[in-house]
């Protein structure tokens, strides 16, 4: 019975997953298009607005929806590793050294998504110093935890397969 | 057995850092209540306050948030403060979860129901900030930044790892104890 429900458990949360996973792919041409308008002048002025220098606005644009569409593919290997952890529950032991492997994947591919953050803040930022964009912190404490996690499973695979080995 | 040794440094390193990071959020949780609750830049004939937990950050979005709650400023600051604490607070408990699955591996196997539960509230208290503030942007208190969003996008997905791993622990293990009984 237990084990019925924790099989439904995994199901849902696969289908999240498979679901986040196709928006993210469905999102590419979407961000593909908007970041084509920002190099139409006439699309950039009339969602300027009231901003005083257009150019720049469109600048500022053209580098953050580039920054999306190099992380939607990095965000689509984080979720598709993400799912792969999921499904081994299902299959078998969860606590094998593939895993471990992927986590680590996914915290790479984090990585690189606060790195793209970054590029783009600093390019912000050095366009226009009275720009108030500011890094956060928060985000690199995580990905560097999850590199710790990554390697807490790793450990523990490896701890076990040794026990198992002595038996 | 270089990897071990490796990995060994590697969570020496995580320890010390995640007993720093755990003391750095209480100073800063108590710097706040104290500056917060004791009202010493308070004026009393007119009621205005300048406060400010750290020179230089912006409270203007918090603020709005306490002219539309239609409160005076002692208490809109009060509220602020509360939470700003809170907020160290929990980001100490999350430190110390981590600083407490660290030890684990060191000590013995980690997949255990302690380290599952501890996986499971780290998650929670990464999602709750998050899930906070994104209701602040739908109900229309605060306007979002795009790096507020992506902010929140990072985090959330840091939340579910982490959820979604605590399940992940607690399945293998239950499936281990099967195994286990039925040998």
């Amino acid at each position: 019975m237990v084990m019925k429900a924790a099989v439904d458990m995994v199901r849902i949360v696969t289908g999240i997953l498979t679901t986040l996973i196709i928006l993210n792919i469905l999102f590419f041409p979407f961000m593909a298009t908007v970041f084509a308008f920002t190099f139409n002048p006439l699309i950039v002025e009339s969602f300027a607005g009231e901003v005083a220098d257009v150019d720049m606005h469109a600048r500022h644009s053209r580098a953050m929806f580039g920054a999306a569409l190099i992380i939607i593919p990095l965000a689509h290997v984080a979720l598709t590793r993400l799912r792969a952890i999921v499904r081994t529950v299902t299959a078998r032991d969860p606590f094998v050294k593939e895993n471990a492997r992927r986590l680590t994947r996914i915290a790479w591919t984090l990585l690189c998504i606060v790195l793209v953050d970054l590029a783009v803040g600093l390019y912000i930022l050095f366009d226009n110093p009275m720009s108030d964009r500011s890094s956060s912190i928060t985000s690199w404490l995580a990905v560097l935890l999850l590199f710790v996690l990554a390697r807490v499973f790793d450990h523990g695979t490896r701890m076990r397969d040794e026990l198992e080995g002595t038996v | 057995m270089a990897n071990k040794i490796q990995s060994f440094a590697l969570f020496g390193a995580a320890k010390i850092a995640l007993i720093l990071l755990m003391a750095a959020c209480v100073i800063c949780a108590l710097v706040i209540a104290g500056f917060g609750f004791i009202p010493t830049d308070f004026d009393p004939t007119t009621g205005a306050s300048t406060y400010t937990v750290i020179p230089g950050s912006n409270i203007s979005s918090e603020l709005k948030v306490a002219e539309l709650l239609a409160v005076s400023d002692l208490t809109a600051r009060f509220m602020i403060a509360a939470l700003r604490t809170a907020l160290f607070l929990l980001l100490a408990a999350f430190f110390l979860q981590a600083l407490l699955i660290v030890r684990s591996v060191q000590r013995a196997n980690p997949f255990t129901r302690a380290n599952a539960t501890r996986l499971a509230r780290m998650g929670w208290i990464v999602l709750a900030p998050a899930l906070f503030d994104a209701s602040n942007y739908i109900a229309g208190l605060r306007s979002p930044t795009s790096e507020n969003v992506m902010m929140l996008v990072i985090l959330s997905a840091f939340g579910l790892v982490l959820l979604i791993l605590a399940g992940v622990f607690r399945r293998g293990i239950a499936m281990r104890e099967d195994l286990e009984g039925t040998v």
